[in-house]
């Protein structure tokens, strides 16, 4: 078990009598990219403010890099690097500035804003005033000042928003190389699960406040399992015969529903429902995309298996 | 603390808020230069009378607002308050830099005012002796009275995420000072009012005597302060971005 970085106990957080946030219970580990999924309004940002200490918690305690965060406050922060919601920047100020009133609040040398720079690609840009920007740059220099610190711990919220496509794909791809290239471990929250896919080790799903799934991604993947569907004459006698046969068998209203099933095993089905006499219209597979088990799970239900036949 | 008042400057050393300093200095050298002198009197005196009236009736005292609202607006725009309490560095100081380039500012503010009245003084070949003592004194506790003030108002600006709320308030409540720097009650009370009433030459009584001690002003002046500067600190620290 490698060194877990961030660590919450019981986090909550009470808006009036709203629980935005309901005893969450995080842990990531060094080297993780973890991705914090959830549908708009679930409490990953302000899960995440109370990361960075921008809220304080109404319950619960947050451990980072083994100290307690209350306590350590600075220290923490200044191990972490952080991009919350839209990009914070000054307009007035060039890209260079923007980076450079940060740095000094930092003390990393001054070479380090050209990395940096470099980093996202603004190095050409760094130059002009802010206001100047596109959306995609100043979510780059967003990036870029999270990055200025040599931060340990990177906490993204939603870093993708209003990129276009070749923008995302960068993001990716910078983020995915950053355990290896700059062993920084990276929080990064999302609303996708695609886009988790393909860059997170592990996930945690926060749902109406609670965390309800926090796993490694090869875990969840393995939920989306195949699924065989076919349609029959006679759905309840079917279900029976297989039933009575030791087949783990469900169904609807005219399908029966097999989960995990060999091509071996598909055939043996059809022969014995062939044998007793049950006409076999329809055999098809479905699959889950780990978008469907992501719906279902913050739908607040446990995996339904015939409500996602698609 | 020094890191933070290096980035502030960053900030807002490239603006256009640096005009406004000159604008207080310029009307008062206008003025200066057009009023009639009275033959009689200590004119260095009359001078500094009437340059007081103009730059610390109403223009120090919304001078320090708008350089307070301005201090926070750009971190009110685009939320950059966010990223700066990410930053390693604790919320009261910066509370506490904002504050001292807010003060510093108005020093420059008064020396400005104090060139521009040499340069009057001079260019009229105004007769007597300077009353260097008065001067001190006036640009002194000019500046020190505009320190609760300045807590006050970067409290507001703190608070408020509009800067034109922020002005707005501070003009309605500067509009009185005409009214109650006459009064010797509220008169030492009313933050607005204590440059105006710390900046006048008293005893000699040309603009006609002043009730306020020094001493009760200096008490009023240092409470207000604390009042208002715990409170922004308090007031930052809770601060929820």
């Amino acid at each position: 078990m490698s060194e877990i970085i961030v660590q919450t106990n019981n986090l909550s957080k009470t808006f009036k009598k709203y629980k935005a946030v309901d005893g969450v219970d995080l842990r990531i580990s060094k080297g993780d990219i973890y991705g914090f999924l959830g549908p708009n309004g679930a409490g990953k940002t302000t899960t995440i403010r109370m990361l960075l200490g921008l809220m304080k918690p109404s319950e619960g305690d947050i451990q980072l890099f083994g100290q307690t965060f209350d306590q350590n406050k600075l220290e923490c922060l200044r191990r972490m690097g952080s991009l919350v919601e839209s990009p914070s920047y000054y307009e007035h100020l060039s890209g260079r500035d923007n980076l450079e009133a940060l740095r000094i609040l930092l003390q990393v040398p001054k070479s380090r804003i050209d990395e940096v720079l470099e980093i996202v690609r603004l190095t050409k840009d760094a130059g002009r005033p802010v206001k100047q920007y596109s959306l995609g740059m100043k979510q780059r220099l967003g990036i870029a000042a999270s990055l200025l610190g040599n931060p340990e711990l990177l906490v993204l919220d939603e870093p993708t928003n209003g990129l276009d496509p070749s923008g995302i794909q960068e993001m990716r791809e910078l983020i995915k190389s950053m355990p290896s290239k700059y062993g920084i471990t990276v929080m990064i929250s999302s609303h996708l699960l695609s886009e988790m896919d393909q860059m997170a080790t592990r996930v945690g799903i926060i749902s109406k406040g609670k965390l309800i799934y926090q796993d490694s991604i090869e875990k969840l993947r393995n939920k989306a399992m195949p699924q065989i569907a076919i349609r029959v004459s006679h759905v309840a006698k079917a279900k029976g015969y297989l039933q009575s046969n030791g087949w783990k068998v469900s169904s609807d209203a005219d399908h029966l529903f097999l989960e995990g099933t060999s091509d071996r095993e598909v055939a043996e089905v059809v022969a014995f429902l062939a044998q007793k006499q049950i006409g076999v219209y329809r055999i098809e597979e479905n699959r889950h995309t780990l978008e469907d088990i992501f719906l279902d799970l913050t739908k607040g239900g446990e995996l339904d298996a015939s409500s996602t036949a698609s | 603390m020094k890191p933070l008042l290096k980035s502030e400057w960053i900030k807002i050393r490239n603006t256009k808020i640096w005009w406004l300093l000159t604008f207080s200095p310029l009307l008062v050298g206008i003025t200066g230069m057009t009023m009639p002198m009275p033959e009689e009197g200590p004119q260095w005196v009359f001078l500094l009378s009437t340059g007081v009236s103009i730059h610390a009736l109403l223009f120090l005292p919304l001078m320090v607002a708008v350089f307070s609202a301005y201090i926070c607006r750009y971190e009110h725009q685009h939320n950059a308050w966010k990223q700066l309490f990410t930053m390693p560095v604790s919320r009261r100081h910066v509370f506490m830099a904002k504050y001292v380039i807010v003060a510093l500012v108005i020093a420059v503010n008064q020396c400005l005012f104090f060139l521009t009245y040499f340069g009057v003084g001079f260019t009229r070949g105004l007769e007597g002796a300077i009353p260097w003592d008065y001067l001190f004194r006036s640009l002194a506790g000019g500046w020190v009275a505009t320190l609760p003030l300045a807590a006050l108002t970067l409290w507001v600006a703190l608070v408020w995420s509009s800067f034109a709320a922020a002005i707005t308030v501070n003009v309605i409540l500067t509009m009185p000072n005409m009214f109650v720097v006459n009064s010797e009650t509220f008169g030492p009370l009313y933050p607005w009012a204590q440059p105006f009433l710390m900046m006048l030459p008293q005893s000699e009584g040309i603009m006609g005597g002043f009730f306020v001690s020094v001493e009760s002003m200096m008490v009023a002046v240092i409470g207000g302060f604390l009042v208002f500067f715990i409170g922004g600190l308090t007031s930052i620290h809770r601060k929820v971005v």
